[in-house]
């Protein structure tokens, strides 16, 4: 059964990311309108429109790895006994958590650094570290969802079935 | 290869900076500009400089083409010491300092030499040193020479003639006002879709050193060019700060002359390059040249007469004052 | 060395353990580097701006646009008329495949975006038509390659600044070697079918076909919007990209009206999750590279091929296994930046036609996009078709063989690159 909680959060994450993924697609068409269109193109559209689907894709890492989207390869884990494979289970997600938590800490320090020096991007100035928060929020979801993976598998250590495959909403 | 040279010759410098001799070290040179550039010339002539004065000590790994660090991280990659050297063009700094736009101020410069005397004096290396307390320091300007419009729709002598052409713009606010006050529209275009652009004609014209416009062969594309030398593409030479003082005297002396010799290199390099490729844009045939008169010059510098009197105040009016009594 | 051999070791462990192909990437150029003494912080630095790249952006596009056709009906109509034309011919939605490619190929200069668009299409209707999934899915990686050697093309590009040769030449060059390629493909997908029965739907007559076309007419418009915005110069390939997308979604809305909240909100997230998935890898791809770079692995692998050459075919042959090698792991970029300068010298030395080279080196530049384990193609199409990556390898092993006989034959014929230069 789903729980509430996760069904709000999964809700709100979903919004923000197709937030910046259609809001990017916009502002391109809006850019392609205006110069083609109107003959007076605008500077600034280039700049945002990568920016929201940087953030979109990076708010993706998390999602794609809830739907199992991130490609691996199966070869050695399907020949495994289920025990094995439990086992693999448990350190391929220790180490899918050990890296983006390292790459969620380096973006919190690339998002300072950026603050610190005050950087601003060239043609729209909006501050640099602003667009860098994609980098520690992005990490920062997907260790989440690393982190649920592989509580996921001890709760479910005892059953023969699914490991990796199991819903992460049955957690809460 | 082998890796660990700089961290090697941290810990050495911490030991032994008072010893005689030079440091066994290695540096990274990063640059994002192909290797028939003035910017790798330099790089070359420092790496050799250096590479002989040490008598092997010291090797220097030049990494052109961006194939290290592009652009939008090489600053970084040389604050944190991952590279000790790179070049980064000025303009890609002003989101840092704003004094970066002197380069995409319209005819402030009449020639190289001038840019150069200017970056030389104690106003440029002021605005050089800016990157100090990111721990970079800001060693010299390396000209890659004044820039000239190309475009598919007419020969452009006046400004009248720039009336709703649309350009690519490297990005800047700067130049996208000195296009604005020639009424034309400044696009945004990413390098690897400029070609096609130019061609399909998404946009109708970009303006560039000889030097680019002929290796990126934007001239097979474009049909007028207009010999103006309005702004400037400038690069900065620029060192991480942690690496230059953990030199010894002796070594630094060796690096600090090879600063001097890639320098020295890379400016000879970059008049003789733009003149050679000014030579091979016409040779090829594709565009139609046309070298604006003083008079018709005259018309432009009254045109972009706001953009001085927007900027001057954000650049600060002791630098632009310098600039211009430079070679007076 | 040490650290080269600790970071090909860590991947192959880490891929072997099921951790995501980005991840092992990821984790084992960040052991390798550190072993080097590199900052961490400035390398996750280019992890970010490899992913935020404005090359890479017209892929959320297609993608995008892919998706809202295939769950909008486009697809579906479009299928449906094809199929009542050619559907009873043996092989016929396999040659639609190819000439789908080849037709987005010659205006779009990616790859990937070439897969991803006909892939979310294609896939499908051949898996309905009878088809095999693997045979399905390494077509369209396969024939997805065409983007970088039919022009326009991004890798042709950039081997024209650095070699100093014309890129109208270049373009040019890559038409008929494509065309060629596209041919090798076909012929192949004829015999295949026949001798796997493949495709053979009931025949329909005329009056179906009719309505059925009518019926996908807003589809068929599609790729001439895409092609016309961008050779009228309304429009880049990234925003033509968008145009689509928007296209579609109107389409969808108005004319087949099977365009619900519920399924717009499915396309989004599908979207956004495929789009991660595959800038996840080039992030730490990049970094992947960024370590060999600095460790100049393929920068003496060239420079011992130079020194090595004793003739211009041992030289030729040598530099296609570099090709190989580099372009399992490497992206085409960054291979063409690296080599291209360092064989320069050698290619006028054995009096090798740069223009023809630059044929050769795209072609491998193709292959590298359907080689494990870094294999954009291979990626796209894994992610559209919800396939495991093995099964779409499988899939590509055979038009891998094809490919390389296209090689070989440009390599015997340099005529076949140069016929159109004058
Ligand atoms: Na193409
Ligand atoms: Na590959």
């Amino acid at each position: 059964m789903k729980n509430k909680l996760f069904t709000f959060l999964e809700g709100i994450e979903e919004f923000v990311a197709s937030f910046f993924f259609i809001g990017g697609s916009i502002i391109s068409l809006y850019g392609v309108f205006m110069r083609y269109i109107v003959n007076s193109p605008v500077t600034w559209t280039t700049e945002i429109f990568e920016t929201f689907m940087v953030f979109a894709i990076f708010i993706g890492f998390g999602m794609a790895l809830k739907d199992n989207q991130h490609i691996a390869v199966d070869l050695l884990y399907e020949k495994l006994p289920s025990i094995a494979k439990k086992i693999v289970d448990v350190i391929a997600n220790s180490l899918g958590l050990g890296f983006s938590v390292f790459l969620t800490v380096m973006g919190v320090e690339m998002v300072s650094v950026a603050h610190q020096q005050g950087g601003i991007t060239i043609d729209v100035g909006v501050p640099l570290w602003l667009t860098y928060l994609a980098m520690p929020i992005g990490m920062g979801l997907l260790s989440f969802y690393f982190l649920l993976k592989l509580i996921n598998i001890f709760r479910h250590w005892n059953k023969e079935e699914k490991t990796q495959e199991t819903n992460i909403e049955e957690l809460f | 290869a082998c890796g660990g040279g700089k961290d090697e010759g941290k810990k050495e410098s911490k030991n032994d900076a008072s010893d005689d001799g030079v440091q066994e070290i290695t540096i990274k040179l990063s640059h994002e500009v192909a290797e028939n550039t003035s910017q790798h010339v330099g790089s070359i002539a420092f790496k050799e400089y250096i590479e002989n004065a040490s008598e092997g000590k010291i090797e220097v790994q030049v990494y052109p083409n961006g194939q290290l660090y592009g652009d939008q991280d090489v600053m970084q990659s040389l604050a944190a010491n991952n590279v000790q050297f790179t070049q980064q063009d000025l303009s890609k700094l002003v989101g840092d300092d704003e004094r970066f736009n002197i380069p995409s101020l319209p005819f402030l410069f009449a020639s190289d030499d001038e840019a150069v005397e200017f970056w030389d004096s104690e106003k440029g290396m002021e605005i050089l040193s800016a990157l100090e307390k990111d721990g970079i320091y800001g060693l010299a300007m390396w000209p890659n020479g004044p820039k000239h419009f190309t475009n598919n729709k007419r020969p452009l002598k006046s400004p009248e003639d720039f009336k709703g052409l649309n350009l690519r713009t490297q990005g800047g606010q700067v130049l996208e006002d000195v296009f604005k006050a020639l009424d034309a529209g400044s696009v945004s275009i990413p390098f690897t879709e400029l070609y096609t652009s130019l061609q399909q004609g998404v946009v109708d014209g970009q303006t560039n050193t000889f030097v680019n416009t002929e290796s990126k062969k934007f001239d097979e594309v474009q049909k007028y060019l207009t010999v103006i030398g309005d702004t400037r593409v400038d690069v900065g030479f620029f060192a991480n700060k942690e690496f230059m003082d953990s030199l010894n005297d002796e070594t630094k002396k060796i690096v600090e002359e090879g600063i001097k010799a890639g320098t020295d290199a890379a400016r000879e390099a970059s008049k003789e390059m733009n003149e050679k490729a000014f030579e091979e844009i016409k040779n090829r045939g594709n565009v139609e040249v046309y070298e604006l008169t003083d008079e018709e010059r005259e018309a432009f510098v009254k045109v972009w007469e706001p953009v001085y009197e927007k900027y001057a105040p954000v650049i600060g009016e002791e630098y632009i004052e310098a600039a211009q009594n430079v070679g007076k | 060395m040490d650290a080269t051999i600790v970071l090909l070791v860590s991947f192959v462990i880490l891929c072997l353990l099921r951790v995501p192909i980005a991840v092992s990437l990821g984790l084992s150029s960040i052991f390798a580097l550190s072993m080097i003494d590199f900052t961490m912080y400035p390398v996750i630095h280019k992890m970010y701006v490899a992913s935020s790249g404005s090359a890479l952006m017209a892929i959320p596009g297609f993608v995008f646009a892919g998706i809202i056709m295939a769950r909008g009906g486009i697809s579906f109509h479009l299928i449906e008329a094809i199929k009542s034309w050619i559907g009873h011919v043996s092989g016929g939605l396999a040659i639609v495949t190819i000439l789908a490619c080849m037709l987005f190929a010659a205006i779009s200069g990616s790859s990937p975006a070439t897969a991803a668009a006909i892939g979310g299409i294609m896939i499908p209707s051949m898996v309905e038509a009878g088809y095999s999934k693997r045979y399905s899915m390494g077509l369209v990686a396969a024939a997805g390659t065409l983007g970088i050697l039919l022009p326009p093309s991004i890798p042709l590009i950039i081997y024209g600044v650095v070699s100093e040769q014309s890129i109208g030449d270049l373009f040019m060059a890559g038409v008929i070697p494509g065309i060629l390629l596209g041919v090798i493909l076909i012929i192949f997908a004829i015999v295949n079918a026949r001798i796997h029965k493949y495709g053979r739907l009931p025949k329909q007559n005329m009056k179906e076909r009719l309505q059925k076309t009518r019926k996908a007419l807003w589809g068929f418009i599609l790729p001439v919007l895409i092609l016309g915005g961008i050779y009228s110069g309304a429009m880049t390939p990234t925003e033509a990209s968008f145009v689509a997308a928007f296209y579609a979604f109107i389409i969808s809305i108005f004319v087949y009206k099977e365009m619900t909240l519920a399924v717009f909100r499915r396309i989004i997230k599908e979207s956004i999750n495929i789009t991660a998935m595959i800038f996840l890898i080039i992030a730490s791809a990049t970094i992947f590279g960024m370590f060999l770079t600095a460790e100049q692995i393929p920068q003496d692998l060239a420079h011992w091929i130079e020194g090595s050459a004793t003739s211009k075919w041992t030289f030729i042959i040598g530099v296609n296994i570099l090709f190989f090698i580099l372009g399992m792991f490497l992206d085409s970029v960054s291979i063409i930046l690296i080599t291209l300068p360092i064989l320069l010298p050698i290619l006028i030395l054995f009096d090798i036609n740069l223009i023809h080279f630059a044929i050769i080196m795209t072609i491998n530049m193709e292959i590298a996009m359907i080689t494990p384990p870094v294999g954009l193609n291979l990626f796209v199409v894994s992610g559209i078709s919800k396939e495991k990556l093995g099964e779409v390898v499988y899939g590509v092993l055979p038009f891998f063989g094809l490919i390389l006989i296209g090689l070989i034959l440009v390599i015997i014929f340099p005529q076949i690159s140069l016929s159109l230069l004058k």
